[in-house]
């Protein structure tokens, strides 16, 4: 009696251990801790930390200097 | 009729893929070098050319001469495949000089997938050119529009610069510290080829 089911998971599951392991670990050295500790907030879900820092940096440029926020926009809005 | 549900099933597909790089950006890159789903690229090339079909007739207006119009479009078609070329062949050489392990067909395609911040930036950037063109004032309903299209704007910045990072890093398995190295080499070079093609009137802002 074959098992195709069951060769079909394993072949999966091959599949992802190959691409699992087809990028290197990295080591580097005394930064290590702190580049997986910021690394894994960009993995999954970047968008919760990148939002909200784009806009603080937004708000602080438009507190500190109205005018260049203004033409800054209006320059980029043209540069398509 | 297996051909239009072959189209949708690829479309729904890449679908899948531009949302997995914005939910997951390292296990889709990781899975796109894997599996190398290079009839992906086609709805790639299909969304640039929507692109540059809107941003010409946005800037020339649809009035304008069709020639002028096909001109155009093929220009800077043209401009945007040179620039995509250059830049994927000087990040595979100068990763490979820093010992990076990998094929430029793997580059391509996932320099290929950075591209979609590019494209989410400039297809809305056109949108906004049409139903709410600059200069920009400084009336409230200014200021707040300038606010939260810079913010968009850096926030598409920061995802390309994520899907930079992991196109050194999958691509051709460079580490941090590498790819940090790498980029030393190929933004000052980037930054005088964009200084050239902004000079020739062909970029303001770069579309890499």
């Amino acid at each position: 009696m074959s098992n195709k089911s069951g060769d079909n998971f394993y072949n999966k599951l091959r599949q992802r251990q190959l691409e699992l392991s087809s990028i290197p670990t990295q080591d580097l050295g005394v930064a290590d801790p702190l580049y997986k500790a910021f690394s894994a907030h960009l993995k999954v879900a970047p968008w919760k930390l990148l939002i909200p820092l784009a806009l603080i940096i937004g708000l602080t440029l438009a507190i500190s200097n109205n005018h260049y926020l203004i033409n800054l926009v209006t320059r980029l809005q043209e540069g398509f | 009729m297996d051909q239009s549900i072959l189209f949708v099933k690829k479309a729904i597909e890449f679908l899948k893929i531009v949302w997995g790089t914005i939910q997951k950006p390292y296990q889709t890159f990781r899975r796109l070098s894997f599996s190398k789903p290079f009839l992906q690229l086609f709805f790639v090339a299909l969304l640039i050319l929507i692109y540059l079909l809107l941003s010409t007739l946005a800037k020339e207006g649809l009035t304008a001469n069709p020639f002028f119009l096909t001109k155009s479009i093929i220009k800077a078609g043209i401009a945007i495949s040179f620039t995509f070329i250059v830049s994927s062949i000087s990040i595979f050489l100068v990763g490979k000089l820093f010992q990076g392990v990998g094929d430029l067909s793997s580059l391509i395609l996932l320099w290929a997938f950075s591209l979609l911040p590019t494209l989410s930036w400039f297809l809305l950037s056109t949108i906004f050119y049409v139903l709410i063109p600059p200069p920009r004032t400084m009336s409230v309903k200014g200021q707040i529009f300038s606010l939260l299209f810079l913010s968009f704007s850096l926030a598409c910045f920061f995802w390309k610069g994520i899907l930079y990072y992991l196109t050194l890093r999958i691509g051709l398995k460079l580490n941090a510290i590498k790819i940090f190295l790498v980029s030393l080499v190929i933004f000052p070079l980037g930054i005088v080829y964009y200084f050239i093609l902004f000079k020739l009137g062909i970029f303001r802002v770069p579309f890499i």
